[in-house]
């Protein structure tokens, strides 16, 4: 097999697999099923870190583990929800430096379900010029409910990490 | 038990083929690969690794308390035992290297302990010598184990050290011919006596089967009788000890060492009292020495539960510890109570009296069961200093013979227990700070003499309580730290302003800052800049601070503080704004509402305070982490005196809340922000809480 059919391949053949799908500002997005250990309601508890980027909202505690919580509203960039309707926050299994696996709460404004995505209806992100920031999305997929970003959770960490140096 | 189960291979021929074998590898003088081989149980390698690391780290001790006492046959017998029992595992598990130069030292300590020869500081060099290269073979089998290392290539060099452990016997033999026990070192060939050799000869001499032993024994050749003799009496000696061992110290993780050591003596003693006695018989002159039966017959069924209990033991290859009984008998004490409590809340619950009063009590109960609980399964965690303090008897004596000065080190409260990560994360930095003492902090011993002093300079390591903090200090009776010396360092790398009104203490806290760390150049000055700002990070990390006292030509103290345990922090809760803080109560110093002649008059200097004749910086807790605080002017507010080191602010806040134990919890360090917060904490409403890095603090404001 050659490197240039093995790099071909890799696109699709990494994203394909099972999805939770979620709404964030009237838009679908989908992280990937082992990425996700479990979706709790949103809640009032928690702490804000002083000092931290505004999507950041601060930390909270899941039965005795306290996890960052990050709005993904804020973080994509939509206006924040004036609907009032209750949100949820999306447990991910984020990778972390230390040893354990870190948490990272995603608030998002519902969740959908869970699709299985094929490789057809995988495509690369579409490039939507200067000033969209799409290097949050692995890719695109297509499905009965419309056309899915999916999230690269890689990304959202080492974001976070940037924005707040620049603040610091 | 495996190894009894062989059919009856006629024991003469099984030796003879072995002889040839080790006649072929020692032709061949070629370093013997040091190779884990692919179908090896990994529960039966870690083991070996776990139990290794403790000897070899026994023998380490051992060598030095035997340096400073030659007399001591406890160190000396422990130190062959270590090896004995290094040998044997190593055999197991066919590391060949590994067996063989842990045989060769093994048979220089008998010779110690039968008296032919001394330990002396040359002798000491060569155990420590083997021990370190012991070591590294643990360390490269471990990396086979991992898949680090490479399992087909894999060679310590041994051979050397091996022939140069032999040599010294040698010349020992030719010296004094065989004054102990003769009959037993024959001393032409006991030069020659392989560990393999002794290894299979003690396996072969297991093997004999009890029908046919009057048999093997007539017709087995000197060497079987020889071997088989060797096996039992370095077998009552592990007996003995094991027996001595398991009775003085009744751990969790037994001592698996010894445990395989009596179980091998009890197989000798079982399958073959009439070859003993035979043996005995031919060769009547031994018997002095000869295992009397006596001892051993409690032996077996004890050795048989035990073995039981080791093949239950769970599958870890994930660091272990060990836990007194004592500990453990509580906490699971504490748990069977914390159960009871539990099911009597329920039933008040289920069976719905309401009888609020008997609902409160038991509550109660199940409050303080549930501290008790707590404490019990901190203390777990603790664990004796004292495997840190042996490490630096080592670095002591190798650093000081290095610079050819002589130099005592003094431990002092080593089985101070101290949580298990401190002992982790201690080490490198106390290694650093003794080498500095050992380096820059005592003089050689021509200027020692100059100044009046003992040519032998002293460092002092000691641990205890003081407080709520565990303090390890580190003093020497050297030169001390030169005041001017680091001023002028500081001066010139811009660390300071020519400030003379600086206290000595904040002047030898320049010695930690980043900057401060040029080696060639701080010699002068006594040199304790080296790397010394890494010291202090790690141990801030720890939650601890460091100390110095010094006074210049008579030495210095540097004093390690650090809290007992990192799992729970004493917590003084704010309120600013609509926000909580927890402070570290061991940095609060004081707490006051102030008043207006407080505030007035300082100018150009950031916000200050008159507190008691001195000037108080203060920060304005809701300024910093940008807040918004309900209470603008100070003489509403409270201040908070927070110190960190020499160091006191005073932290403007709402209100104190309360004063709580709180358990830690780490924040994800993706997120962290600028480490203002060493952690959080899960407060009594479910909220997180997070609590306040003091020295961050300080230097971001």
């Amino acid at each position: 097999m050659s490197e240039g059919v093995e790099r071909e391949m890799s696109l699709e053949d990494r994203l394909v697999g099972k999805y939770l799908t979620f709404r964030v500002g009237g838009e679908a997005f989908g992280l990937p099923v082992g990425h996700v250990r479990e979706i709790v309601p949103m809640t009032d508890a928690i702490t804000p870190m002083p000092q931290t980027p505004d999507h950041l909202l601060g930390v909270t505690n899941l039965r005795g583990k306290v996890i960052t919580v990050l709005d993904l509203r804020k973080w994509i960039g939509f206006e924040p929800d004036k609907s009032g309707k209750r949100r949820c926050i999306v447990v991910a299994k984020i990778p972390s430096s230390e040893a354990r696996e870190a948490l990272l709460g995603m608030v998002v404004d519902a969740v959908d379900e869970v699709i299985a995505v094929e490789a057809e209806a995988i495509e690369a992100t579409p490039d939507f010029g200067v000033g969209v920031d799409t290097r949050y999305l692995l890719g695109m997929a297509k499905s009965s409910a419309g056309v899915i970003g999916l999230l690269d959770v890689d990304v959202l960490v080492p974001r976070g990490e940037i924005v707040q140096e620049s603040n610091a | 038990m495996g190894l009894m189960s062989v059919g009856p291979v006629p024991a003469n021929h099984r030796i003879t083929h072995h002889l040839f074998d080790i006649h072929r590898l020692s032709r061949m003088q070629q370093e013997p690969p040091l190779i884990l081989s692919e179908d090896m149980d990994l529960d039966i390698v870690q083991e070996f690794l776990n139990d290794g690391r403790e000897h070899l780290e026994a023998i380490e001790q051992q060598v030095l308390s035997l340096e400073s006492d030659p007399s001591d046959t406890d160190a000396l017998n422990t130190l062959f035992r270590a090896f004995h029992s290094l040998k044997g595992n190593a055999g197991f598990i066919d590391l060949t290297p590994i067996a063989e130069l842990a045989h060769a030292l093994e048979s220089l300590l008998d010779a110690a302990r039968d008296g032919r020869l001394e330990v002396s500081a040359e002798v000491a060099d060569l155990i420590l010598a083997g021990r370190d290269t012991l070591s590294e073979c643990v360390d490269k089998v471990e990396g086979q184990m991992l898949g680090q290392e490479d399992r087909t290539n894999c060679v310590v060099p041994t051979l050397e050290l091996k022939a140069k452990v032999l040599a010294r016997l040698d010349s020992l033999e030719s010296e004094t011919p065989a004054a102990g026990q003769p009959e037993i070192m024959d001393p032409a060939s006991s030069g020659e006596v392989d560990s393999d050799d002794e290894l299979r000869a003690l396996f072969e001499a297991n093997r004999v089967d009890p029908e046919t032993d009057d048999n093997s024994s007539d017709s087995a050749d000197e060497d079987e009788l020889r071997a088989l003799f060797e096996a039992n009496r370095v077998d009552l000696d592990e007996a003995e000890n094991s027996v001595e061992k398991t009775d003085k110290e009744a751990l969790v993780n037994e001592d698996t060492d010894e445990l395989r050591a009596l179980f091998e003596a009890n197989r000798v003693d079982l399958d073959e009292p009439e070859a003993e006695s035979a043996v005995e018989s031919q060769q009547g002159a031994r018997r002095e020495s000869a295992p009397s039966p006596a001892p051993k017959a409690e032996i077996p069924k004890r050795d048989k539960e035990l073995s039981v209990a080791r093949r239950k033991s769970p599958k870890v290859t994930a660091s272990t510890v060990k836990v007194s009984t004592d500990k453990l008998d509580n906490l699971v004490d504490m748990v069977g109570e914390f159960l009871i409590a539990e099911s009597m809340v329920a039933n008040e619950v289920h069976e719905g009296r309401g009888d609020r009063d008997k609902l409160a009590r038991n509550l109660l109960g199940m409050r303080r069961i549930s501290r008790e609980l707590q404490r019990s399964a901190m203390s777990l965690r603790m664990v004796p200093i004292k495997g840190v303090f042996q490490k630096m008897g080592r670095l002591v004596r190798d650093a000081s013979i290095k610079l050819g000065k002589d130099i005592k080190l003094l431990t002092e409260g080593e089985e101070t227990e101290i949580d298990r990560k401190i002992v982790e994360d201690i080490g490198d930095p106390l290694m650093h700070m003794i080498r500095n003492a050992v380096d820059h902090g005592i003089e050689s011993w021509e200027e020692r003499l100059k100044r009046g002093k003992s040519a032998q300079g002293t460092i002092h390591l000691r641990a205890f309580h003081q407080g709520g903090d565990i303090v390890i200090s580190i003093s020497d009776d050297g030169g001390g730290l030169n005041r001017r010396g680091i001023l002028k360092k500081a001066i010139e790398n811009g660390l300071v302003q020519d400030d003379e009104s600086m206290s000595d203490e904040e002047v030898f806290q320049l010695i930690f800052a980043p900057g401060f760390s040029t080696a060639s150049e701080v010699t002068d000055l006594s040199g304790r800049g080296v790397g010394m700002d890494v010291v202090k990070k790690n141990i801030s990390a720890l939650r601890g601070r460091i100390e110095i006292e010094s006074e210049e030509g008579k030495g210095s103290v540097f004093s390690i503080h650090l809290p007992l345990t990192l799992a729970i922090i004493d917590g003084l809760v704010v309120r600013v704004g609509s926000e909580r803080f927890v402070l570290p109560t061991s940095s609060v110093r004081e707490c006051f509402r102030p008043t207006p002649e407080m505030l007035r008059g300082v100018l150009n200097r950031g916000e200050m305070m008159h507190v008691r004749g001195g000037l108080l910086p203060m920060i304005r807790l809701h300024q910093v982490f940008d807040i918004g605080a309900e209470k603008e002017d100070p003489c509403d507010a409270l201040v908070v005196v927070l110190e960190s080191g020499k160091v006191a602010r005073g932290v403007l806040v709402d209100e104190v809340l309360n004063n709580q134990e709180l358990v830690i919890k780490s924040l994800d360090s993706s997120f962290r922000t600028k480490d203002a917060f060493s952690g959080a904490a899960i407060m009594g409403d479910g909220r997180v809480g997070l609590i306040v890095d003091v020295n961050a603090l300080f230097s971001m404001n």
